[in-house]
């Protein structure tokens, strides 16, 4: 059996971007994504560092999209989760789930 | 050596370092070797006036060592050429006073990793003309693209310093050990 590879918590998070925004995942989505439900705004280079690095991890595709008039007339790159992805998202996702266990943080314990 | 000629060579070999090792990450010895052999041979002879034999003796080995690395220098042109392609391609169907600041995509195009230098690109645009369309000024959108191509390459930019501060240690602690200035 392959070992599941651990994720950070924006690897989560870009994972999760791009199964919400499904067939249609590139730069732009994904960080709109996660600002929309986090809050936050993660530069392009991080997202992209992040893609970078679940791509050479076998837990994502990319492939070339249609050029757009909005772009310059140039390409999209689109991304999708690999099956890899989603055991490795499932499975991490779970471990945090069973982790928190019903618990309510509701502030500093001292 | 005077202390202007150091800062000189400090300055010379920030710059080189700094803004070339990036786009070479493969070989970055590369770079070490190029700019060790500008500074020795051009900055140290030319301003320092008159350098002892050290200072000549290893000027001579980074040229015999940067002859024999043909291969790297070879690599080295081609992805510069690459560069020079992939920015091409981004300044291309352009035309209008609407576009990004050439000079934040030029500083994307050098420091952003090869394999996505194109994408960020096109992200980068995309919020560019997506403000322009929401009806933010040029000037304000020129701002945020600035201020977003600097946050994406942030974290390059850093390793780029910090390489310069490693690599200028690691220069003069060699140059002391054989009698340098």
């Amino acid at each position: 059996m392959t070992k599941i590879p651990d994720l950070t918590l924006k690897d989560q998070q870009v994972l999760l971007a791009i199964v919400i925004q499904h067939p249609n995942a590139y730069g732009v989505s994904i960080r709109d994504e996660i600002k929309k439900r986090t809050e936050r705004d993660e530069s392009f280079g991080s997202i992209y560092a992040v893609l970078e690095r679940l791509e050479d991890r076998g837990m994502i595709a990319s492939r070339e999209g249609e050029v757009t008039a909005a772009r310059g007339g140039r390409k999209k790159q689109y991304y999708t989760i690999t099956s890899r992805g989603q055991m490795a998202l499932q499975a991490s996702l779970r471990a945090v789930d069973a982790m928190r266990g019903g618990i309510e943080v509701k502030g500093a314990l001292a | 050596m005077t202390i202007f000629a150091r800062v000189a060579r400090k300055a010379v070999e920030a710059l080189m370092i700094g803004f070339l090792s990036p786009i070479i990450v493969d070989q970055p010895i590369a770079v070490l070797w190029c700019s060790r052999l500008v500074v020795t041979l051009y900055i140290s002879n030319l301003i320092a006036g008159t350098p002892g034999w050290s200072h000549h003796a290893i000027g001579v080995y980074e040229l015999a060592i940067l002859i024999a690395q043909e291969p790297v220098l070879r690599a080295l042109k081609t992805k510069i050429g690459i560069i020079g392609q992939d920015l091409a391609s981004a300044f291309a169907n352009r035309g209008d006073a609407e576009d990004p600041p050439r000079l934040a995509e030029f500083f994307v195009g050098l420091l952003a990793k090869a394999r996505y230098r194109a994408s960020l690109l096109q992200c980068l645009e995309e919020d560019f003309r997506n403000d322009l369309a929401a009806g933010i000024s040029l000037r304000r959108a020129k701002r945020r693209y600035w201020a977003a191509a600097l946050n994406s390459i942030g974290p390059q930019l850093w390793a780029a310093i910090k390489r310069v501060g490693v690599i200028g240690i690691v220069a003069d602690y060699v140059r002391g050990k054989l009698g340098g200035a």
